[in-house]
This record gives structure tokens, sequence and C-alpha cells, in this order.
């Protein structure tokens, strides 16, 4: 049994542009280095809902680099998997912290009057669906080595890009979503494509008995049973004004608003109260009670909680 | 070192007190939350004690 379909679509992106490209569940979206050395900026959208798309943000939980196995997440309240990383070679370095490079970036980093830039390249991708600059998300930067410190400095460009020539990345669709790959425009001037543009292969397998599955699979296994879409939202209309006016009467319905609070008296020997102080001197907790109280919580999160 | 028993007040608000509830049906660490507190407590200093090679 063949792994993925035959390919139904295939093109390379020339230096500097990108491509939207509606990816339907169980297909494959392969991104392949033409040339090597090249970063590549993503954005994903629910193709039959462009309100819900690709959020690196709630992607950046629970790690920030990205690998095989892992999936894109749209932002909530739908928090559905929409694609999972089937196939990623260990050069390909990924990046959630560097939202997307912008015109501003590198007017104000070197003087450009204009320079490429992923906000401007996808937004002229994603226009062929009618979609807005306003719409471009934060990109899913894949061969992008950048770098930050303990005390959060960032560095995009940290190291020069691994990938190699033939290098690729395969991505299931888990939903029909249209997939926004880009050359990232900023490789000219930086080591995030080692200081010059590089085509970038995009194909589209079709789905077969496995990738069907595994799409399923994975839907389930990532989804959430407390992911919400339109059909739950108070609000369910797209606005079309741009001014923002208050609904009269709109009354906002808080999840357990007000909370309630239990009071619960618990019976201390000496040697607990002695902890306690000794809690409080290392930091946890202002006062006994805050003490106590982080202390269980912080033995469910490191023993109870799922990772 | 005395019996001596000191008595302390927690509030914990109603999704605290879900992952109490389900401690409450391991039933590792008592059926009541006073005492859930009370042996979840020791049990987060004994770890942290593990760990400081106390």
């Amino acid at each position: 049994m063949a792994l993925y379909g035959k390919t139904r679509f295939e093109t390379v992106i020339q230096p500097v542009s990108g491509k939207a490209v509606p990816v339907y569940e169980g297909e494959i979206l392969r991104i392949t280095q033409v040339e090597g050395g090249q970063c590549v900026d993503f954005n994903c959208f629910n193709l039959h809902d462009y309100k819900e798309h690709m959020s690196v943000g709630h992607m950046r939980s629970p790690n920030f680099r990205k690998k095989k196995g892992d999936v894109v997440r749209s932002n909530p309240n739908r928090y559905n998997p929409m694609m999972a990383i089937l196939e990623m070679p260990e050069t390909c370095v990924t990046d959630l912290l560097g939202a997307r490079c912008e015109a501003a970036l590198f007017e104000m980093r070197a003087g450009f009057d204009i320079h490429t830039n992923c906000q401007d390249t996808i937004a002229e991708c994603i226009g062929e669906y009618g979609l807005t600059p306003d719409d471009v998300h934060d990109s899913f930067n894949m061969w992008m080595n950048s770098a930050w410190t303990v005390s959060g400095e960032y560095f995009s460009s940290a190291q020069r890009n691994t990938a190699r020539e033939g290098d690729s990345v395969d991505l299931l669709a888990l939903m029909d979503v249209l997939a926004v790959p880009a050359i990232c425009g900023g490789g000219d001037i930086s080591r995030s494509s080692n200081y010059w543009f590089k085509p970038i292969k995009i194909q589209i397998f079709e789905p077969s008995d496995v990738t069907t599955r595994l799409a399923q699979e994975y839907f389930h296994e990532y989804r959430s049973k407390t992911s919400k879409g339109v059909e739950s939202f108070r609000i369910k209309d797209v606005q079309v004004e741009r001014e923002l006016k208050p609904i009269p009467g709109y009354e906002p319905n808080f999840i357990n608003f007000p909370l309630k609070i239990q009071e619960i008296t618990i019976e201390l020997t000496d040697e607990d109260y002695r902890q306690i102080q000794n809690l409080k001197m290392w930091g946890l907790g202002k006062d006994d009670e805050d003490a106590v109280r982080s202390a269980v919580l912080e033995w469910h999160n490191n023993n109870r909680a799922r990772k | 070192m005395t019996n001596r028993t000191t008595k302390l007040v927690v509030r914990f608000n109603q999704q605290q007190l879900r992952l109490l509830d389900n401690l409450k049906k391991e039933g590792k660490f008592g059926e009541t939350y006073t005492e859930i507190i009370v042996n979840v407590f020791r049990e987060y200093v004994k770890q942290t004690q593990d760990k400081r090679g106390a």
C-alpha cells in the first residue's frame, strides 16, 4: 500500500514569493529545499472558516521547537489540530517566536525604503482568497536557526541556515486548510537564509488509506473536549464594520464567575509549621495559607498534570 | 518535639477543588479535603527535600 496518494499539485516558489494552496484532509503538503539554506515562513487557515487559523502562540507549549510528530494548532476557542508534522529532518530547526518579518523591521534596522518581507509576501498570497494583510498571522518558521537567552534576548538568525538540498518537511492535513508557505524575505541580509534567497518546491499528495487513517487518529488524539466552534459562540457573525461600538445591553458571561471559594481548616503539627516557614523563606508563599495552597498545587502540577 | 497542633484556614476555589476531588477519587491521600491538603503538603515537602538533598 502506498504511503501517500499521487501528486495532485506541484510548483516551485521563486524568490521572494509564496503560494496559498488548499490542502484537504488526509492530503500531504511537502515543502522541499531546492538548493538548501532557505528559511520558510508558514501560515495556515481553516479552508471553510478563515477566522480559524494557526496560532503559534498556542503551539509554543510544551516545546518551542516543533518537530516530527507535533501538530499545527488553531486559535482558541477552536484549538483544533490542523496539520501534523509527519516528516521533518533534523536540519530543519523550527521557530515559533519570530512572528514574521515586516517592512518596518528592515526600515528601522537598515534604512530600507522597502525590502522583501514575510508580512507582505503572505498578504499577497492570501489575497487570492479574498483575505487582507490584516489576516496574516504569526508564522511557523521552518529552517530558522534562532536562539534566545534566559534574560529574554532573541536572535532570529543566530546561526547559519542548516537546510540541505533535498531536505523536505511533510505536513499532513487533519482538516481542509489553506496552507501558505513563503520564502522568508529577510534571508538576503541575514543568516536566516545564508545571505541569499533560494527557491522552494511544494507538492501536494492526495490522500491514501494510510494518510486518511493517520489524519483521523491525529485529530482525535490532539483534539480537546473543550474546543468550541462557531455554533457555540455568543457572537457568531464576522463583523463587517471596522469601527468598534458597544452592543447595547451586552453582558459578558465569564466562565465560573464569580468564583466560589471554600475555606478549609487544616491542623498542622509543629514540624508542618516549621516547613511552612521554610517554604516562605524560599519564596513559595507570602503567608502560611499561600504557602500551603501553593505547595499542594505545585505538587499536583509536578505529579498529576499531563505535560 | 511536642504534639501541639496549629489550625490554619486555607482557601481553595471551585476549580482548585476539582483537582483535590481527583485526588479524593484516587484515595491515596485521604477521604476529606482536610486530609488531602495536609498529606499532599507533606508529600510536596518530602519531594522538595529529596531534590535539595536534605
